[in-house]
């Protein structure tokens, strides 16, 4: 396509020098008979009916020369629509049309292909940046989920609405007369809190923070439920600061062991489980500020 | 009529191959392509003359492609573009060859 292109405009350049008609579709037709005989003649020259004559095609051998003839001829016409079909699509893959450009076009081309290399240039670091600050962005999200899940499983313990298992204590307190009451539970709860535990039981029973404890008929209860001897009060914490909170002299354990017929136990476990609170609490009145 | 159906086949080859020409090919190949065309247009000529010879083209096709290739090549040899000689040589003839059939369909 291009090398036609060129032969036409080469033509018409070339052609004006010796034939006055400056239009390109006229040179034929004056510059047929004197410049190239050659051309003209050669086709001009063989006999009058080719395909009447039998020595006519190239190979010899074939009984039928006109056949094989017209079969080169079709081979060969065939041979050009290959030529051009690949010819066309292999200059308009790769970059040969840059080498019939000209100087000052092949400079211009250069210096728009420079612009823009810069601009992409421009691009590329303007949004590497973009990312980095997408990227900090959601790692500073991520910080804050993870912190504030951390928060939350830290609420939930406390809150009680979760069960949670971990070292600890046990406290066995065998009460066969009855003297056992609920103020001493309290304070052991607080003893304990004070120690250091995360969260604590009552006879299976989990110790919240809106939990309350009271005396009914049958003993003590804690959240309106009844709990029976022998106690058991578990505590999640560290094992050994709970035991010597809870051994303090004059303290939780001294205080049950001067109690009537009271039998009091203080075990350490590697493994504590507590359930969750049975009834989560509902706030109905209290709001967060803000 | 099978000079058309073949340059058509030859045509959809090529398309449906996709022949891989490399740049450097690409130079010879185009020249051998201006001088394909103006074979096959002195071909077409030479038919409406009733001059037609079978091998007088072949002929004619296989030299003319391998005479501007090898003009190409020895132009690229001497670092002389021979390669536009070769397109002004065969334009022309074009031209001339596609006038000459257009005064055989068109009349004058």
């Amino acid at each position: 396509m291009s090398s036609v292109a060129e032969a036409e405009v080469a033509g018409g350049a070339y052609l004006p020098r010796h034939q006055p008609a400056g239009r390109a579709d006229a040179v034929p037709l004056p510059a047929a008979e004197p410049a190239p005989a050659p051309a003209p003649a050669r086709w001009r020259r063989p006999r009058r009916r080719p395909s009447d004559q039998p020595g006519d095609g190239g190979s010899g051998a074939a009984p039928h020369p006109s056949v094989a003839a017209r079969a080169l001829v079709a081979l060969s016409v065939g041979l050009v629509g290959f030529l051009v079909a690949a010819q066309l699509g292999s200059t308009h893959r790769g970059t040969e049309h840059l080498a019939l450009e000209s100087e000052s076009d092949l400079t211009r081309i250069f210096s728009s292909l420079n612009e823009e290399s810069a601009a992409l240039r421009d691009e590329i670091s303007q949004l590497r940046l973009e990312l980095a600050a997408l990227q900090s962005s959601a790692e500073r999200d991520q910080l804050a989920r993870d912190a504030a899940e951390r928060q939350l499983a830290d609420l939930q313990i406390l809150a009680g609405v979760v069960p949670a298992r971990g070292p600890g204590v046990a406290v066995h307190i065998a009460d066969p007369k009855g003297s056992f009451e609920f103020q001493l539970l309290l304070d052991l709860v607080q003893e304990l809190r004070d120690a250091g535990a995360e969260a604590i039981a009552v006879n299976g029973r989990r110790v919240g923070g809106t939990t309350a404890f009271s005396h009914g008929r049958d003993g003590v209860t804690v959240d309106g439920q009844a709990v029976t001897q022998p106690y058991e009060v578990l505590a999640i914490g560290d094992p050994s600061t709970l035991e010597v909170g809870l051994k303090i002299p004059g303290g939780a354990v001294d205080t049950l062991d001067a109690l009537d017929g009271t039998k009091v136990s203080v075990e350490r476990r590697s493994d504590v489980r507590v359930p969750a609170l049975d009834h989560p609490p509902t706030f109905k009145a209290a709001h967060p500020l803000e | 009529m099978l000079a058309l159906f073949s340059l058509l086949a030859g045509a959809a080859l090529a398309l449906v191959l996709r022949p891989s020409v490399s740049p450097d090919q690409s130079r010879y190949l185009a020249m051998a392509v201006v001088a394909a065309i103006d074979s096959s247009f002195g071909g077409l000529r030479a038919h409406l003359e009733q001059t037609f010879s079978d091998r007088l083209f072949v002929l004619a096709f296989v030299s003319n492609a391998a005479v501007a290739v090898l003009l190409v090549w020895i132009g690229d040899q001497l670092s002389a573009d021979l390669a536009t000689a070769v397109a002004v040589v065969f334009g022309v003839r074009i031209f001339q060859n596609v006038a000459a059939v257009r005064r055989h369909v068109f009349g004058g």
